[in-house]
């Protein structure tokens, strides 16, 4: 089947999307504001230990106007939103750097642990949904699931644990926490493979996670597009069964994939905080959290936008896959 | 004699004095230390990114762990410093008859890690800076103040330095016990967003050479050190956030050294000849703080019968598995004065405290299974931190489960900390959203002047968060502040000790210990352990890895 | 005959009337053993669960306070008196468990409630309705997934006390979203199907459009995805008590009993075998009964 090119209907779609990507941030850039804001508490809890007699009131209250805490909220968002349009996110008080710093810091790491987990999800989750799909109510089916779901059966800061304590602690096969090793300064490949090793344990105990999930939609799907009419029709015209399969039931079966993996986008960004925090991996998810619970306004924002942005593109091009995968589906 | 042999003499007596003057000791240079080993590096762990490592601004524990090994105070004894009141950067201070005039002497030849030395200069900057800089909050200057205006501190050479106070105080000395930093590095920086805040200059034992957010902070040996140089070559700060997995890496040798390993985790250790287990007391402190605004509390004996109906060994055992002691002052056990037994008469007696609250009237009149006061049900917020923060949630469950016990209806209401922070610990009012709470301090120090702010009530309030007023209490700890006297200070404070026991405006529960496990490679023998100051050694350039 | 479903449906309710759709729904799905059996299990713990009050030998939050003889701090490996075992406060675990069981489930299934409510009705009405109405709808699912949940939490938590309903009110809000874009996906399909342009054709409304025409046949990943949904709000719930925003203490569900359980993992086996094994058995059984359920539903599948 041949993929028409993109009709004018189709330009005219995306133009209109692109442009309505500006204020559909923009709302979210104030909702999220307006969420922070509400909360109790603001950056300077950071010099508040509630062990320790606090600062005087008189330090605090000029640590807010230096800040700009006692202004009016919309001054305070439209002088966020200006130096954040032109790329100055702020100055994070609860770790003495420039938010962007913050967040280049961390983004690499987030994406390599989010990306390989993705792989990992995406590997299995395709053979083992077809597998699932074709050999249904199998005795094999059953196993499989029972495993697939071993990374969904329980919480995932105790899968993580699970997983340190044997490959880690028991077996001593891979490092319990961190990126890279401390004692060794490795260069080159040995440095790729040291981080491989620390990669590997919160990557599986990520991918896992999400596995089970995939698997199911896959397998549903694939179900359902067996059933469907066009594949009888194929087989009453005597195709045989793997091209049947490969051919017809392949294509509408990415259907889901294509929604889990746009869904898993902005994943990639945000992290997982949990998984991070468990096995010391220095992300974005951790970053988010911790920001949140030390009121660090300008680190949220900056997360939070460019999570937004992430989730609104990703979706973006996840209606458009849609599109090109089923050419039926039409945006009016 | 001849001319000449009276020049020899001469000769002899200058070379003999000079000799006399390099080869002996100068005052406080301390018993020289031979590293039997050189070399090695140590891995620990902590929980989170410090905020700072600006010596006069980080208060937070992450940071202060690691810039005691960066920096060194004039004084030591004061908050994260210790228990020994002593001089560290100071060789020997005097002070004036009518307590008011302070004179510190600096050791000489101290280097800063980029090579300066440290003149009276820069103390004077670092306590100029904590008093008036504007960028940035340094949470020591309440210590130095007085009477609302900065202490006077002045370079009289560049080796004194002289303190001018309008009023005796003797925890003076503690109080000013702070990180000195470089003037030359630190002025003109912008405070809050220089690069000092992660590129620290001092003159400790270590200097820090990378800070990889999320990952670790690691430490170079300063080899120019005033103590000598550090055997060890290097320590290395993982930042590991959680609890479970740093006692994992210590198990498999991907740390050599945890200062707080949870009681449950012990057993993995103990015994086992790769490593050595310390288990060492805290100077620390946990209590219940009442709200005492509330009417329900106005009455000191409702106080005490709530103190009577908790086991506190039984708490101190199901919270920390025994990893502490049950706490019989209001200051901490670290104060001259303390005595684990002078204080008692709230022994766990449920029945004793039942029975003080039906004398009191407070009986269940309307047959719920609670206790009411005057007719309405009697109900007490319990307000904690959530999980994660210390052990605050776990004790608040066991105080409400005692409390319960003998007939007392408690709702546990967990906050997190910003919220906490800003309702509780922020807020300058008096009417606080609260009834009991869990709160506690750590690291304060021998200065029993330090506990004066929990106890003492002011205007503008402050830590004294549960309110409570007593001006008997007040001019008190004024009057001992003033004293010069020890024994006169410190009879004062156990009276004050003794009032606040009976009053108990707070429950103390109990200060925790800690189980320090490492490595059988490294002996801290030397390094002498003393859990208050932030490196938790008093020396710690003295930590080698044992030859194999 | 190949005009669609829509037309073969018509032909099997003409050709069986004696039996109606649910029964002949509910015989396919007992064909699939597994999935029968897991919903017993359902059954029975959802049983047990509401009975808990009756079940549990003791208190889940009693620590026993006058009990001078237990190891405080501990926690005590099964016994007679405690066949469970206990924690480390001296709380029973069987009765914790029953609880917390409870407690899992209620979340669970009122979070996913409030989801799959709101997420079929966004997904259904955006993929079928298409145009301006599928793009604002869209924006918004856009908003709730960038909005800064945790702290939204934390603000809701300070705002009101921490309660469970907190807890089963941001957990379905923030869970719409995957439900409604799946949707939104089958509908975005099934539009284009024959059988709906017959039906337009005729001039069936969109309301009944939707709800006798599509929503059956896009029956089978909305019941994939609501068998999901159960366990993953449980879990989502896990993950929130992991950053103190679970279930207020001194209850407990089945996830913060497991986080009770991570300093006991070596040493105390059975603080988290409970929780672990209900857990793991609460999802497979969904899992299990979401399977037969989507096979059940699927007319086709069973004309062969």
């Amino acid at each position: 089947m041949k993929r028409p090119y993109p009709t004018q209907l189709m330009t005219n779609f995306l133009l209109r999307r692109l442009v309505q990507m500006i204020p559909l941030l923009i709302g979210i850039s104030i909702l999220s504001f307006l969420i922070v804001k509400a909360t109790p508490g603001d950056q300077t809890m950071v010099y508040i230990d509630p062990n320790k007699p606090p600062p005087s009131v008189e330090d605090m209250a000029r640590l807010r106007a230096q800040l700009g805490l006692d202004q009016p909220l919309p001054i305070q968002y439209v002088r966020w939103l200006g130096s954040a349009l032109q790329g100055d996110l702020g100055f994070s008080l609860s770790g003495r750097r420039a938010v962007l710093t913050e967040i280049t810091d961390r983004l690499p790491a987030t994406f390599l642990l989010g990306f390989t987990s993705l792989l990992i999800a995406l590997v299995l989750a395709l053979p083992i949904g077809i597998f699932s799909a074709v050999k249904r109510y199998s005795f094999m089916d059953y196993v499989i699931t029972v495993i697939s779901f071993i990374g969904l059966s329980v919480p995932g800061f105790f899968l993580a644990l699970l997983l340190m304590q044997i490959f880690a602690v028991q077996l001593r096969l891979l490092p319990t926490t961190g990126m890279r090793d401390a004692r060794e300064d490795y260069e080159g490949l040995a440095a790729i493979v040291d981080v491989a090793r620390h990669l590997a344990l919160p990557a599986i105990a990520l991918g896992t996670a999400s596995l089970a999930r995939w698997v199911r939609y896959e397998r549903s799907s694939i179900l359902d597009v067996l059933s469907q009419d066009y594949i009888r029709t194929a087989r009453a015209k005597g195709l045989r069964e793997d091209r049947v399969l490969r051919i017809h039931a392949l294509r509408n079966a990415l259907l889901p994939m294509v929604t889990l993996i746009g869904l898993s986008i902005p994943g990639l960004v945000s992290g997982s905080f949990i998984i991070e925090f468990v096995f010391g991996w220095p992300g974005m998810g951790l970053l988010a959290v911790n920001a949140a619970l030390r009121r660090d306004f300008p680190v949220i924002m900056g997360v939070t936008m460019l999570s937004a942005v992430f989730i609104v593109i990703g979706n973006f091009v996840a209606d458009i896959l849609y599109h090109w995968v089923d050419p039926r589906i039409r945006y009016e | 004699m001849t001319t000449k042999s009276l020049y020899r003499r001469i000769l002899l007596l200058a070379v003999l004095l000079a000799a006399f003057v390099f080869v002996l000791p100068t005052g406080a240079q301390d018993d020289a230390f031979e590293c039997p080993t050189t070399g090695g590096t140590l891995i620990t762990a902590i929980g989170a990114d410090p905020v700072s490592l600006n010596g006069i601004y980080a208060n937070d524990g992450a940071s202060v762990s690691i810039l005691s090994y960066v920096f060194n105070p004039l004084t030591l004894g004061g908050e994260n410093w210790g228990t020994q009141i002593d001089g560290d950067l100071a060789e020997s201070w005097e002070v004036s008859e009518d307590g008011l005039t302070w004179t510190f002497h600096l050791r000489q030849g101290v280097l800063f890690h980029d090579g300066e030395e440290l003149t009276a200069n820069d103390v004077v900057y670092t306590f100029n800076t904590i008093q008036t800089a504007e960028e940035d909050i340094a949470p020591f200057r309440p210590r130095f103040m007085q009477g609302g205006e900065p202490i006077q501190f002045e370079a009289a050479d560049d080796y004194t330095v002289v303190a001018t106070l309008t009023e005796p105080n003797a925890s003076f000395f503690t109080d000013i016990s702070v990180p000195i930093v470089p003037q030359h590095v630190l002025e003109g920086q912008d405070l809050r967003e220089g690069p000092f805040n992660r590129e620290p200059v001092g003159t400790g034992p270590f200097k820090v050479v990378e800070w990889s957010t999320g990952e670790q902070i690691v430490l170079e040996a300063n080899p120019d050190y005033f103590r000598g140089a550090p055997c060890l070559e290097r320590i290395i700060f993982r930042i590991i956030p959680d609890e479970q997995a740093q006692v994992n890496a210590l198990l498999t040798g991907e740390l050599d050294y945890l200062p707080n390993v949870p009681g449950a985790s012990l057993a993995q250790f103990d015994g086992s000849p790769d490593y050595s287990v310390t288990i060492a007391d805290t100077d620390s402190l946990y209590q219940m703080f009442f709200n005492l605004e509330r009417e329900q509390f106005q009455d000191p004996q409702i106080r005490q019968a709530l103190m009577m109906a908790i086991d506190r060994q039984a708490l101190v055992d199901t919270v920390r598995q025994g990893l502490g002691s049950v706490h019989n002052s209001h200051f901490d056990s670290v104060v001259p004065f303390y005595d684990q037994d002078r204080q008692s008469g709230y022994d766990y007696d449920p029945e004793a405290a039942g029975a003080l609250l039906d004398e009191l009237g407070i009986t269940d009149t309307d047959g719920d299974g609670f206790r009411d006061i005057e007719g309405e049900p009697w109900v007490i917020n319990l307000v904690t931190f959530t999980e994660g923060f210390r052990d605050y949630l776990d004790y608040a469950q066991v105080v409400q489960a005692y409390w319960e016990d003998i007939g007392i209806d408690v709702e546990l209401e967990t906050r997190d900390l910003g919220t906490l922070v800003e309702q509780l610990y922020q807020e300058r009012t008096v009417d606080k959203e609260y009834d009991v709470h869990t709160s506690g301090w750590g690291q304060i120090g021998p200065e029993p002047n330090s506990y004066a702010n929990f106890y003492m009530w002011t205007d503008d309030l402050g830590p004294n968060m549960s309110n409570y007023r007593n001006e008997e209490i007040n001019s008190m700890f004024e009057d001992a502040r003033r004293l010069t006297d020890p024994a006169e200070r410190m009879a004062i404070y156990e009276q004050i000790e003794a009032i606040l026991w009976e009053e108990l405006p707070t429950i103390p529960l109990y200060r925790q210990s800690q189980a320090v496990v490492s490595s059988s490679r490294f002996d801290f023998e030397a390094a002498e352990l003393d859990l208050s100051i932030g490196t938790n050694f008093r020396r710690p350039e003295r930590i080698f890895e044992a030859a194999e | 005959m190949n005009n669609g479903e829509g037309v073969v449906r018509i032909q099997q309710n003409a050709a069986s009337a004696q039996e109606s759709p649910w029964r002949m729904t509910w015989r396919h799905f007992r064909r699939h053993k597994l999935a029968f059996y897991s919903l017993i299990l359902l059954l029975f713990l959802s049983l047990i669960a509401i009975f808990a009050n009756q079940l549990a030998p003791y208190d889940p939050n009693d620590i026993d306070p006058r009990n001078t003889d237990v190891r405080r701090g501990f926690p005590g490996a099964p016994n007679v008196e405690h066949p469970l075992g206990t924690d480390d406060f001296n709380r029973d675990l069987l009765s914790r468990g029953l609880y917390g069981l409870r407690i899992s489930l209620a979340v669970g299934s009122l979070a996913m409630l409030i989801g799959i409510s709101v997420g079929i009705v966004v997904g259904a009405v955006s993929g079928y309705a298409g145009g301006m109405v599928d793009n604002v709808l869209m924006r918004i699912v856009d908003i709730f997934l960038s909005v800064p949940s945790f702290i939204l939490f934390l603000a809701l938590n300070a705002i009101l006390t921490p309660s469970i309903w907190n807890v089963i009110f941001i957990i379905g809000m923030f869970s719409w979203m995957d439900i409604a874009r799946l949707v939104r996906a089958e509908f975005l399909a099934l539009r284009e199907r024959d059988f709906v342009m017959a039906a337009r054709a005729i001039g069936v409304s969109p309301a009944e459009m939707i709800w006798r025409h599509l929503l059956p046949n896009a029956a089978a990943p909305i019941v994939v995805a609501a068998t999901l949904a159960i366990p993953a709000a449980i879990l989502s719930e896990s993950a929130l008590s992991f950053v103190g925003l679970g279930v207020p203490p001194p209850d407990a569900s089945l996830g913060s009993m497991l986080q009770d359980a991570k300093s006991w993992l070596v040493t105390a086996w059975w603080m988290w075998i409970t929780p672990g094994v209900l857990i793991s058995l609460i999802v497979l059984a969904f899992n299990f009964v979401g399977d037969g359920l989507r096979d059940a539903l699927d007319p086709m599948l069973y004309r062969r």
